[in-house]
């Protein structure tokens, strides 16, 4: 799941520090913004959305050398598939 | 799911083909990408293309013409070149909304786990994605037990093309998009100006 964070107080008050643990101590999950809206798996627009994030997600895997191969939309807001390299076992 | 392995491995060159038959290769360029010449084997031309590239964007069309897609990692996008790779029949199984039909085609079923069909990249159809920091992107048709899946528009048009073509004929197409265009909500925005790294004290 992928979704802003909100402060401790909700989304209401954008100058609060982010605080998601405190968020979720009084809120339900359902609370959070999911970054994708809506079912719909591989989706190849919506991501752009909040392209740094999901991009950031994928490189950073190549740069500590866990890499994702496939990453997509799944069908639920915010839900997203990694798939890691396929490899010879250890 | 991996890809199960072709029956016919000679119809799955069609990448490398494609490749050097519509010039992509030894054209002059692809969208600001320089074409390459040389010597080179196809596979060593399209590295060259995505040299600097550590990830690319592929879609193929869904049943209801959407085009459904991932990032790949360059060296998975690469090691599908010659057999393409596999991608869950659901996307010809479902509504826009990812909604199972209720009524199954023959195409695929909850029965048969909606198994992968295969992928595969149509090189030709690479272009860059400005909206994407650039990102390359390629298109997808699908193939399942090594016939064509006979709901891919791209696969459709590819065959109507060859039937053309032997009769001496060439197939042209064009389109016409109509869309609606409404304001985004405030939230839209701040999400968009939050990963474009622009301050937004809403955040």
């Amino acid at each position: 799941m992928n979704f802003q964070t909100p402060s401790e107080d909700g989304y209401g008050d954008g100058d609060a520090c982010r605080n998601l643990a405190a968020f979720l101590g009084s809120n339900q999950s359902k609370g959070l913004r999911p970054l994708t809206d809506g079912a719909f798996g591989y989706s190849i627009l919506r991501p752009i959305m909040a392209k740094r994030y999901f991009h950031d997600i994928f490189d950073t895997s190549l740069q500590v050398n866990c890499p994702v191969e496939g990453w997509h939309t799944e069908s639920g807001p915010g839900v997203y598939e990694a798939v890691s390299w396929f490899v010879r076992r250890l | 799911m991996a890809p199960k392995e072709p029956s016919n491995g000679n119809q799955y060159d069609h990448a490398y083909d494609d490749l050097h038959k519509n010039g992509i290769v030894n054209g002059s360029t692809t969208n600001g990408v320089p074409g390459v010449l040389g010597k080179n084997t196809p596979l060593d031309d399209v590295k060259q293309l995505l040299a600097n590239d550590t990830k690319v964007k592929v879609a193929g069309i869904d049943c209801d013409g959407i085009l459904r897609g991932k990032i790949m990692s360059r060296e998975k996008f690469l090691s599908s070149l010659k057999s393409g790779f596999g991608m869950s029949s659901a996307i010809f199984g479902w509504d826009m909304h990812d909604l199972l039909h209720t009524e199954e085609s023959s195409l695929t079923s909850a029965k048969d786990g909606y198994a992968d069909f295969t992928a595969l990249v149509d090189l030709e159809s690479l272009r860059r994605l400005p909206f994407e920091d650039g990102i390359p992107f390629f298109l997808l048709r699908f193939v399942a037990a090594g016939k064509p899946v006979i709901a891919d528009g791209r696969g459709l048009l590819r065959s109507l093309g060859s039937s053309m073509e032997a009769a001496g004929l060439r197939g042209m197409a064009g389109g016409k998009c109509f869309s609606a265009h409404c304001s985004s909500t405030l939230i839209e925005h701040c999400v968009i100006n939050a990963y474009l790294g622009q301050s937004n004290s809403n955040l």
